[in-house]
């Protein structure tokens, strides 16, 4: 098996342009770009991640320069899936994270052979923790602390439900921050790799956080849902979990879901099937390190 | 110029289950989601309305007949407000176009 760190600088840069086949759990990602800021991002945020030896490719992705004369003012790039542009260009220097975006927008799009839901998923012990909230409500923050404290990762982004055992199945991708966030985690663990920042994006300063090796070894692992947790940062709460009605966690999660509406009954029983097996909590916190406690004390 | 008010069908006007799609249950702590799969919509129900809806499972029935059913259901003191709450919740289950007037 070959893995992106095994791949000379010049090898990269030439699977790049032929299309490097990128494996992140389920999913294969053909991607072609020239832009040095993808190159440093699969260099630096993807080096553990095996490349495909499979025939098929899920996604054929490519970040590209437009045409026109912004080439050499203001450099823009596109993203295109299947040679078809989904979002207007952005500036060149948002390449890495133009790239996570579109692969996101890929599998809420079209993957519709698991139930996606919009939430964070971690485990521990062999229990899944799902994490949804709305934006601004802390979950990336607390995910990434998770990650770096004996959490393994599935996702920072879409919950992937198997239709069939109603397993949760890794994603295995690294973890976006967001202005504050990304200084919080990086004071948090000096084992935080980050991408280079993309600046003024239409989210802010964006950086992506390097998923540990551990996510990446076992992105083919599945696992059951122990708890859903709506987290909420709160200046100066103490960490504390009220219990949330599973009737009210069900309709929260269809409503945050990308392909409930699509699988019809389907979606339904498969998300009957996760909260009927969770606990589901609300969860307000005001420190780190009193959250990460309380879910160590959750989990053991 | 005046608008007229839907007339709301008085306490003999017969309900129906809704008949595009179905309605898929799950219950949680006594608690009920319900599943149009006409609508493609999801919605989290009170115990009345979970009561009608599985009334009106078994075939259409008039307001009177769904008192009379789910007051045995009700304690005493709680029977008072099961008329107001029938009513509403019969007008709630008809904006959400999961029953008709029969």
């Amino acid at each position: 098996m070959i893995r992106i760190r095994d791949l000379s600088d010049q090898e990269l840069s030439e699977h790049l342009e032929e299309g490097l086949d990128l494996e992140t759990g389920p999913f294969v990602f053909h991607i072609q770009s020239k832009e040095k800021s993808v190159f440093n991002g699969l260099r630096k945020i993807y080096a553990d991640f095996p490349l495909s030896n499979e025939a098929v490719r899920d996604f054929h992705v490519r970040v590209r320069r437009p045409a026109n004369l912004r080439r050499w003012y203001h450099p823009q790039v596109v993203f295109e899936h299947d040679g078809e542009a989904p979002f207007k260009p952005l500036p060149a220097n948002h390449a890495f994270a133009s790239l996570e975006w579109g692969m996101n927008w890929c599998i809420a799009g079209y993957a519709h052979h698991y139930l996606t839901l919009h939430a964070a998923v971690l485990e521990r012990n062999g229990r899944a923790v799902m994490l949804p909230g709305e934006p601004g409500a802390g979950k990336s923050t607390l995910t990434a602390a998770l990650s770096l404290s004996g959490w393994r990762l599935l996702t920072d982004e879409t919950a992937l439900v198997d239709l069939q055992t109603g397993e949760l199945w890794p994603m295995a991708r690294p973890i976006s921050l967001k202005n504050t966030s990304i200084d919080i985690i990086q004071a948090f663990s000096s084992e935080a790799v980050f991408s280079d920042k993309a600046l003024d994006t239409h989210k802010g300063t964006v950086a992506h956080l390097k998923p540990r090796q551990e996510t990446v070894l076992r992105m083919h692992e599945p696992c059951r849902i122990g708890w859903v947790i709506f987290p909420r940062w709160q200046a100066e709460s103490a960490a504390r979990l009220t219990r949330r009605p599973r009737a009210d966690t069900f309709v929260f999660a269809a409503e945050n879901s990308f392909n409930y509406s699509v699988l019809g009954e389907t979606g339904f029983r498969t998300l009957e099937g996760v909260i009927r097996e969770a606990e589901c909590f609300d969860f307000r916190y005001g420190q780190l390190e009193h959250a990460l406690a309380l879910f160590e004390s959750l989990a053991a | 110029m005046a608008t007229i008010e839907p007339v709301m069908p008085g306490p003999q006007e017969m309900w129906r289950i809704a008949p595009e799609g179905s309605l898929l249950t799950a219950e949680f702590d006594g608690q009920t989601v319900i599943y149009h799969t006409g609508a493609g919509h999801t919605h989290w129900i009170s115990a009345v309305a979970a009561e009608v809806l599985n009334r009106l499972g078994e075939g259409p029935q008039n307001e009177t007949s769904l008192y009379t059913a789910l007051s045995e259901l009700v304690s005493a003191e709680n029977l008072p407000l099961l008329a107001d709450s029938l009513h509403q919740t019969l007008e709630d289950l008809k904006h959400l176009a999961l029953i008709e007037p029969a």
